[in-house]
């Protein structure tokens, strides 16, 4: 899950090596923390954040898969 | 990215040998000289090639069918994404999703929601650094056209209504793709008019009975496109 996180996040910014993914149990939910090079936030959030919107469905989606809940943070 | 390292008496004999290897043309491919050639000494002594690296740049093809597969793979899902030819009016480019049946319901989606997704993200990756806008549709288990006749049919049904109790009627709130759909199939019709009430994700189709023979009442009848 981790892996399509970052893979989400690599595929979409101009700086990939930038990209850091942790991972982090809280209670029933796992959270996924994404940061990027600040000149690449913008790509990772888009307008009205609906990149961001869209990343959470994809990921939301694998999750439910394996009985999951899952959470990702943009860090801005 | 296919990449090649090809050398050469000089920097042209060198990509031109990649060429042949790779086996496209020119205009596809990205050269990187790693180093220069350098003309022997009396005719044959200390001479050295040229030496190029020769990629070949991904189309906007291989660029979506290479990033679906990619999400896919990592969801968990085995599929191949193939391109569909002549399926786009628009010029855009037409990705459908092949995998297993059960696999398709986790691809599509509550409403066709992980399938909307995947394709806003394909359109945006697929547009980055580049002049001019592509439109990427994605499909999967034949979802989209399925949709596309359960909200005719829905649509169809609402028209009736409207007609027979000659007032508006109010469908339940769904994207701008969705409604497009609606007031697409609609327009045809010359006994009810279609019109958008709301914000997104709350904006609605309304469907307005024409009164042709009564005066013109107070319902708003603006036209819109979505």
């Amino acid at each position: 899950m981790k892996e399509l996180v970052e893979y989400l996040a690599k595929s979409l910014v101009s700086q990939p090596d930038a990209v850091v993914v942790t991972e982090e149990q809280r209670g029933e939910t796992r959270v996924y923390r994404v940061s990027v090079h600040p000149s690449d936030t913008g790509k990772v959030i888009g307008r009205h954040g609906r990149i961001a919107k869209a990343i959470r469905s994809v990921v939301s989606a694998a999750a439910h898969r394996e009985n999951q809940q899952v959470v990702v943070d943009i860090e801005a | 990215m296919k990449t090649v390292v090809a050398t050469g008496r000089t920097v042209e004999d060198a990509v031109r040998s990649a060429l042949v290897r790779l086996g496209v043309p020119k205009e596809r491919v990205q050269v990187r000289v790693l180093q220069e050639p350098v003309k022997p000494r009396f005719g044959f002594f200390g001479g050295r090639d040229a030496r190029v690296e020769v990629s070949v740049i991904p189309t906007v093809e291989e660029i979506c069918q290479e990033f679906v597969e990619g999400v896919l793979r990592r969801m968990g899902i085995r599929a191949e994404v193939h391109v569909r030819t002549g399926r786009s009016e628009d010029g855009g480019l037409s990705l459908y999703v092949d995998c297993a049946e059960e696999d398709a319901a986790l691809v599509i989606g509550r409403r066709g929601s992980t399938l909307d997704a995947l394709q806003y993200l394909v359109n945006v990756i697929a547009n980055q650094g580049r002049e001019g806008y592509i439109r990427i549709s994605l499909d999967c288990g034949d979802y989209r056209r399925r949709r596309r006749e359960s909200l005719e049919k829905k649509a169809e049904r609402a028209a009736e209504r409207a007609v027979r109790t000659k007032r508006p009627v109010w469908l339940e709130a769904m994207p701008a793709s969705d409604r497009k759909i609606i007031h697409t199939y609609l327009q045809g019709r010359t006994d009810v008019t279609t019109t958008s009430e709301g914000s997104d994700p709350h904006r609605k189709v309304v469907i307005i009975p024409v009164v042709s023979s009564e005066p013109a009442r107070s319902v708003r009848t603006r036209r819109h496109s979505r």
